[in-house]
């Protein structure tokens, strides 16, 4: 359970980078990277402090 | 800053005062001469241990003194074993308490770590709040592209190698911190005067750390904050003020409160930090005008490092860039307060993981940094101040604004929370909260003043002049005085609470670098040749002593 968590958080991270390469080679806009960015953000930490929770345990 | 493994085991960052302590791990573990501000013979009720006095170099009826090699030789051969044979002196007795920090003891190999951790620490402790204000600077200085580039992977490679041949070495042969080490070479009462300059030089940095995050305050749109520029050195108003004392307020009472849960806050943001560095950067390209990858290189050499340096600003080199990669944590590399950390490794191969911090922090950050920057001045011409905060928020919106604050507090923090302790240890009578609370408002008291930020490249640089001739007197008193038929460790041999050699060599070195550093010469420069000087003069007054 804990390695799947980190492994999505991780996943964020890589949408993250996703969406920056995205941007800057025009498929998205602005808007859409920063609003993507913040929500890679949220479920990076939210991930991340869930495993640490569920490690706890 | 990823913290896997603590740094806590040094005197001043755990406020255990090198010499006050009086619990049984202490007695057990320190070496012979030391005991006797204890007493002598004068042991704790709960000791059942046994004392021999197995290596002679620590006994204090033997005064320091030009021997035979092949005595000194001998007697350094035997030198390291000490602290395992005496915490081995009964091996059926009650084992001292345990403690995993190992603050006045070697570290045992079972709490030895591997590879992987330091890489991962590294990595982590490198990508920091300060790093959003470097990279402009830089810029501001008029780099060039090709200064920029060149300058920061080879001095940064220079900075991994020190770490790997001068840090390294020395941590993973003596396994205990620079705080112990230098006690036994310079005795208890130098290490006052160093956590001093510790302990303020910290508060600075953290100061400059806050003004960062204060920075993310200008981006609310229902506050009227007049941000600093970069020739601003006072408070720029009333609001300023506020926004300051209110984040560096919370950033206090969070360190005096304990250590734990920032760190651990920090160990999951470091890799989330690292990729916001990364992806601001990225999507800098298109705004700045750079279409593909390839266009890259001569796009960069115009827009972003044109060369042409700011008003007021001297025009960096690629040898200002490249002593200022080298020697931006002289301290902890050439002046060896990284020993607290590198103890522990395995090996000295593993002072190679410095590499991550380096590439990822203190070069992908600075240019990703100074490519914000270069936007910033693109859309705002008349605008030269750096303000992290919001260039942040124009790369990356709100998840760039957090990432000022997350990055600035949890940089913040564990340097409010070791000055703390470095002051503690001055002050030992007092409690860590208050000590670190008062610590905090001093960090935020300096945090009003944009100098220190807007000079960062100038203070590090002063930082790490003052810091790092301390590395040089253990360098040489570990490595070179045996060659020399050099007893080392001074203060522990004779019992004393000062070393004069020490105290001499490192103000000499000192006063020699501010005359040079009052006359304009950028401080990274004056690094090396202070630290090689401190070296030289110890050397010299020690024989001097000696023969005397």
């Amino acid at each position: 359970m804990k390695n799947a968590l980190i492994i999505a958080a991780l996943l964020c991270l890589v949408g993250m980078l996703g969406s920056g390469i995205a941007f800057a080679a025009g498929w998205i806009t602005e808007s859409t990277l920063k609003t993507a960015a913040l929500a890679f953000t949220l479920g990076w930490f939210s991930l991340r402090l869930l495993a640490f929770a569920v490690g706890r345990k | 800053m990823n913290r896997q493994i603590s740094r806590q085991g040094s005197p001043a960052e755990t406020g255990v005062p090198p010499r006050e302590s009086t619990n049984s791990e202490s007695i057990h573990t320190a070496p012979l001469s030391n005991r006797g501000a204890l007493g002598d013979g004068a042991l704790p009720s709960n000791s059942d241990h046994t004392f021999t006095p197995i290596n002679p170099l620590f006994h204090r009826s033997i005064p320091p003194s030009i021997l035979p090699q092949s005595q000194i030789k001998s007697l350094i051969n035997t030198a390291e074993p000490v602290f395992y044979l005496t915490m081995q002196s009964a091996p059926d007795s009650t084992p001292p308490p345990a403690s995993t920090e190992f603050e006045r003891t070697p570290v045992p190999e079972s709490h030895q770590k591997p590879a992987r951790s330091f890489w991962g620490m590294y990595a982590g402790e490198h990508t920091a709040g300060t790093e959003f204000v470097i990279g402009p600077l830089f810029l501001a200085a008029g780099v060039s592209a090709f200064d920029m580039v060149w300058g920061l992977l080879l001095g940064n490679l220079m900075a991994v190698l020190s770490w790997r041949y001068l840090c390294a070495p020395i941590a993973t042969r003596t396994r205990v911190t620079l705080y112990y080490q230098l006690e036994q070479v310079a005795g208890r009462k130098f290490i006052i005067a160093y956590n001093m300059a510790n302990g303020i030089l910290f508060c600075i940095l953290a100061g400059a750390m806050i003004t960062v995050a204060a920075t993310a305050v200008g981006v609310a749109p229902f506050v009227d904050v007049r941000m600093p520029e970069l020739t601003d050195r006072a408070p720029t108003g009333i609001a300023w003020i506020f926004a300051v004392l209110i984040i560096g307020g919370i950033f206090s009472w969070i360190a005096a409160r304990g250590y734990d849960m920032v760190a651990r806050v920090a160990n999951i943001a470091a890799p989330w930090m690292i990729l916001i560095f990364l992806v601001a950067g990225i999507t800098t390209l298109p705004k700045l005008g750079i279409e593909n990858l390839s266009q890259f290189w001569e796009a960069s050499q115009t827009i972003i490092w044109n060369g042409i340096p700011h008003e007021g600003h001297i025009k960096f080199t690629f040898w200002h860039v490249f002593f200022f990669a080298w020697f931006c944590n002289a301290a902890v590399h050439v002046g060896l307060a990284d020993m607290s950390i590198l103890r522990f490794a395995r090996k000295a191969s593993y002072g190679w993981a410095s590499a991550a911090g380096m590439y990822i922090g203190h070069f992908m950050a600075w240019i990703s940094a100074s490519m914000l920057y270069a936007l910033h001045l693109q859309q705002n011409p008349g605008d030269t101040s750096v303000l992290p905060g919001p260039m942040a928020f124009e790369a990356l919106g709100l998840a760039g604004l957090l990432c000022v604050i997350v990055a600035g507090w949890t940089t913040a923090n564990p340097t409010i929370y070791r000055a703390g302790l470095a002051f503690q240890a001055i002050f030992p009578k007092r409690s860590r909260f208050v000590v670190t609370l008062a610590t905090g408002g001093l960090a935020t008291f300096a945090g009003l003043f944009p100098a220190f930020a807007m000079q960062l490249l100038d203070f590090v640089g002063l930082y790490g002049m003052i810091l790092a001739p301390i590395g040089a007197i253990l360098l040489v008193d570990y490595f070179i005085f045996p060659k020399m038929r050099l007893l080392p460790n001074y203060a522990a041999l004779r019992n004393a609470s000062f070393n004069p050699a020490v105290v001499v060599a490192w103000t000499v070195s000192l006063a020699v670098g501010f005359v040079f550093f009052k006359q304009g010469v950028f401080p990274s420069f004056l690094t090396l040749p202070v630290w090689l000087l401190c070296g030289l003069i110890y050397v010299l007054y020690t024989r001097y002593l000696l023969r005397k």
